[in-house]
């Protein structure tokens, strides 16, 4: 299946054995230039067409063409992805319509029905690879992954809940500003989305350890994640994310930058919600120089090719 | 247009600034207009206009320009953790007073301006002695890396020097297999200092070509292969403020 690399991804080709000696000594072969823009088109767009009815109640959907830019980045047709925190299965139809394998994992059933329906959609609608998703509690990972897919991952790529205060959407229904699907489901405490900041932290890094076996010796995590904002302040989410990961073991490759505004131009057009301009304006009203988000953070992590062994040592 | 290092003129209170119809005065105390109007920066049009968290600076001195346009007034007081010609000029050009040290300890050397710093400049990494990381104008070479003890003393330093409603801004480069811890230490270091994260901008350095990113096509020739540093076209920006203060 041909595979058309976006342009912001100047790729280089992986280093063959006999390197030439004018090979830079510094160049790793999974480098990415490190912004990505991702926000060339709405995210109406991105999703019209592609995922079913429904798919829309989900809090906190991953852009379609950031996970997109993300599998073609760092797997080739044929390769198994994994998402351990599936949701609507956005992961899954951006693999199978690039010809990759998906798997994932998504703790409320009601995520999982849907996710399946996106499925069969992408499949239906001709993409090449396949998608399956089981209902289970990511933080338990390995378990519930089938044993031949153990070791044969070559890219986990999932975006974890940013906290419940960044939950769903707000606009005017009927009046006054009405705040709507922000609910994950059921309140169940296992679901990562129902946590505080401590037990989110806690359970990402849970979710994170699980992964590693499932990884293809060399192969990568992307996760994507966006700093947790409250009483004007930021919190860490993502440095946390990048500490929990190199903590259980994965080694740190890059630190990407995915843009939402839209060059035009050669200028920036902001995407945003009317909630986020809504909530901004108010802040600057208030003698804040509060700027208008337009970017996610995308850390890129690598299983050891020998953690294997590391492990049983 | 206006850039750094258009004439500068006497404020009326004495001090220098923008020579321009529209000056940085007390109707505009960000500067915002005049960046607007220059078109340097994103903004989501309406009233009042709001600029977006990712900077177009890959015009030598953009960041600067920007960083003095936002966040500082007239007559304020810049200080940088080693001398950054970008910032000395956007300072000049922006009519502020600029003060740079050579190293962080240095920083206790301007106590008398203590509590009337309107922003901070800091490279990521710190360096122990001498300044290292990124400047705002770009990244440095490295010394050796600061320890998390001294990065508190570095933050808290800064605390001291800060006015009520000025802004610590540290430039951090994209993070390495090398450096990363830096990366994470960063935000709880400030914090335990008493300042608060508030912004984080990421300034993309490339040049957007119409509408897309201008990155070269990558060389599929294994003999030129491009060095990783070629692929990094960002820097990142993060606002602290005191917590408890005017804007914390």
């Amino acid at each position: 299946m041909a595979d058309p690399r976006p342009r912001h991804v100047a790729a280089v080709e992986p280093a063959t054995s006999g390197a030439s000696p004018s090979t830079p000594a510094t160049v790793d072969a999974t480098l990415r230039v490190s912004v990505l823009m991702v926000g060339q088109r709405s995210l109406a767009a991105q999703r019209r067409g592609r995922y079913v009815a429904g798919s829309g109640a989900h809090p906190a959907r991953m852009a379609p063409d950031l996970a997109r830019a993300l599998i073609a980045d760092y797997t080739q047709p044929g390769d198994w992805v994994l998402d351990p925190l599936a949701g609507i299965g956005t992961t899954h139809v951006e693999a199978i319509h690039l010809g990759r394998h998906a798997f994932g994992v998504e703790i409320e059933a009601g995520w999982v029905a849907l996710a399946r329906a996106n499925i069969a959609l992408a499949r239906c609608q001709g993409g090449t690879g396949t998608g399956r998703v089981i209902t289970a509690d990511a933080t338990r990972l390995p378990r519930g992954i089938p044993t031949g897919l153990r070791g044969r991952f070559q890219l986990v790529l999932t975006s974890p809940p940013y906290g419940r205060t960044m939950h769903g959407r707000v606009e005017h229904r009927h009046g006054p500003l009405t705040r709507f699907h922000n609910s994950y489901g059921s309140p169940d405490p296992a679901n990562l989305a129902h946590r505080r900041r401590t037990g989110l932290i806690d359970g990402i890094t849970a979710v994170l350890a699980g992964c590693v076996p499932l990884l293809a010796p060399g192969g990568l995590v992307a996760v994507v994640s966006r700093p947790w904002r409250r009483d004007h302040l930021l919190h860490d989410l993502p440095g946390q994310i990048l500490r929990a990961a190199v903590g259980v073991g994965l080694e740190f490759v890059q630190d990407r930058k995915a843009i939402h505004a839209a060059a035009r131009d050669g200028r920036l057009l902001a995407r945003h919600s009317f909630y986020q301009l809504h909530v901004t304006r108010q802040t600057r009203g208030k003698g804040r120089p509060a700027l208008l988000p337009q970017h996610d953070y995308v850390a890129i992590l690598r299983r050891p090719p020998d953690a294997d062994r590391a492990r049983r040592r | 247009m206006t850039s750094p290092h258009d004439p500068i003129r006497e404020a009326p209170d004495g001090r220098t600034g923008y020579d321009t119809g529209t000056g940085r005065d007390g109707d505009d105390p960000l500067g915002l207009s005049q960046l607007i109007a220059s078109g340097v920066i994103d903004v989501v049009p309406g009233d009042p206009p709001v600029p977006i968290t990712v900077w177009r600076v890959a015009e030598p001195g953009r960041i600067a320009h920007l960083l003095v346009g936002l966040y500082t007034r007239v007559g304020d007081t810049i200080v940088s953790l080693g001398h950054d010609p970008d910032i000395a000029g956007a300072a000049g050009a922006g009519g502020c007073r600029y003060l740079p040290v050579d190293a962080a300890h240095r920083l206790a050397d301007l106590d008398h301006v203590s509590g009337a710093v309107r922003l901070i400049m800091l490279p990521w990494p710190p360096a122990t002695q001498a300044r290292t990381g990124a400047a705002a104008s770009g990244p440095v070479v490295s010394g050796p890396a600061m320890d998390a003890e001294a990065m508190v003393d570095l933050f808290t330093a800064c605390r001291v020097l800060l006015a009520a409603d000025g802004y610590t801004i540290v430039a951090v480069p994209p993070a390495t297999a090398a450096n990363v811890a830096h990366l994470w230490q960063l935000v709880p270091a400030a914090r335990m200092a008493g300042l608060g994260w508030v912004e984080q901008i990421v300034a993309i350095t490339a040049t957007i070509d119409g509408d897309q990113l201008d990155v070269p096509a990558a060389p599929t020739d294994r003999a030129t292969l491009r060095l990783a540093h070629d692929l990094i076209v960002h820097i990142d920006l993060y606002v602290f403020v005191i917590r408890g203060g005017r804007h914390g």
